[in-house]
């Protein structure tokens, strides 16, 4: 619960990619599309073990095991594979407007009809075939271009890179974004180890007396004794839990565990769909700033000469 | 580089579970499951038909998120009740016409 909180909230550095100021909505404003079928997540990189762990991610199992997420490994059934994050990209464009296609009933209709899935970023007609044999709008294709995982003497640091074309039925590209996700975590250092220790103590205390309170009529006994002795245990366990899990972390799995891969990956969508001054995907037409939005992306376009 | 954060609290939020514009319900773990061949057939569409009609009864339908009809429409249809999931599929198509081209597309395998 410690590691989980602490290192993804603090340790997390998410790099933007950095995009040219203006962004040409042109092609957007013209045909803004209303529904949106989300194709498989297609990678341009071998299956290496980092593109694996991304595709077996379940963020409902993760959230039930967030307590050890260092110690989860890939396992079970083989990858599900590309059709893993198209759920959290279904949940997250629905809910910025859009009428998705149900996942379950495209994944099942797409894999018998035989369509061939777009090979890479610039193939933007199989996309739109796609789309238009759905009776779609626009089809988003979502590419994993990279992982990779890097260590040092003081920690490691995995990035995923990641490549979203939404293509129009017409076979136009209406928006485009590479995020970025990007996080380092450091090796337990000596002095980050002994802060552990007040905090282990007070907590070891807090717990002895709440123990201790369970004697009755012996309480006058159990309570300090319950207390002296979740103060000790306490002050020395903390630490060194904390210090063996994260030298765990970092040596056993040499490297991020899946689940933080994944969760990068996940992270990295949110970030490509959200709204950014430039490049974020422009709400849909059920959500409730999607006129004025496409209004001020209209003005935004140069008029034709 | 251009750092930006205003993606921060939308992405907490959707990690909390929560969202703004729909219910989701049952329905978010059908959505998040790694892959469709998991269905769990009967069991699920119980459970999501019996939500949606809740919040119909409610909301007048409102809240319920796209593609959840046509979803409980596909499960029926999985099973060949071809009445049923024609029914479900038609209610999807009234709340999101949209969804018109997948309905159809589906509706052909109701014939």
């Amino acid at each position: 619960m410690r590691a989980a909180g602490t290192t993804l909230v603090c340790s997390l550095v998410f790099v933007s990619c950095g995009c040219a100021a203006s962004y040409d909505w042109r092609a957007f404003v013209e045909s803004p599309p209303k529904s949106i079928l989300v194709l498989p997540v297609l990678s341009t990189v071998g299956p290496s073990e980092l593109t694996r762990a991304v595709w077996t991610h379940n963020p409902v199992r993760e959230r039930q095991r967030e307590g050890n997420w260092y110690k989860t490994k890939v396992a079970g059934p083989p990858a599900p594979g590309r059709w893993a994050p198209v759920g959290v990209l279904t949940k997250q464009l629905a809910d910025r407007g859009y009428y998705v296609y149900p996942r379950a009933p495209v994944e099942d209709m797409l894999a018998k009809s035989r369509l061939p899935l777009p090979a890479d970023s610039k193939d933007l007609a199989s996309a739109a075939a796609v789309a238009r044999h759905f009776g779609a709008d626009a089809a988003l294709m979502t590419f994993l271009h990279q992982g990779s995982t890097s260590k040092d003497k003081d920690g490691i640091e995995s990035k995923v890179e990641i490549e979203m074309v939404l293509v129009s039925a017409a076979g136009a590209k209406l928006w485009d974004a590479k995020p970025v996700g990007d996080e380092r975590t450091d090796l337990p250092t000596f002095w980050g180890t002994i802060a552990w220790i007040p905090g282990g103590a007070g907590a070891g205390f807090v717990i002895g007396v709440w123990l201790g309170m369970a004697g009755g009529p012996a309480a006058i006994v159990t309570v300090p004794v319950g207390a002296a002795v979740g103060l000790v245990v306490g002050m020395v366990g903390m630490p060194i839990v904390y210090n063996t899990e994260g030298k765990e972390a970092h040596t056993v799995h040499g490297g991020h565990a899946s689940d933080v891969r994944s969760w990068l990956m996940y992270s990295a969508l949110l970030k490509g769909l959200q709204p950014d001054e430039h490049r974020g995907l422009p709400p849909g037409p059920y959500h409730p700033d999607h006129a004025d939005e496409l209004a001020r992306l209209r003005r935004s376009v140069p008029s034709k000469p | 580089m251009n750092k930006s954060i205003g993606w921060l609290p939308a992405a907490l939020l959707q990690l909390a579970g929560c969202s703004t514009t729909y219910e989701w319900g049952a329905y978010e773990p059908v959505v998040l499951r790694p892959t469709a061949r998991t269905a769990l057939g009967r069991d699920e569409r119980a459970r999501l038909g019996a939500q949606i009609v809740q919040a119909r009864e409610k909301r007048r339908g409102r809240t319920i998120p796209p593609g959840a009809q046509a979803h409980v429409g596909w499960l029926y249809l999985q099973t060949g009740e071809k009445g049923e999931a024609r029914r479900w599929l038609e209610a999807e198509k009234q709340s999101f016409p949209e969804s018109a081209g997948l309905v159809d597309k589906l509706l052909e395998g109701c014939k």
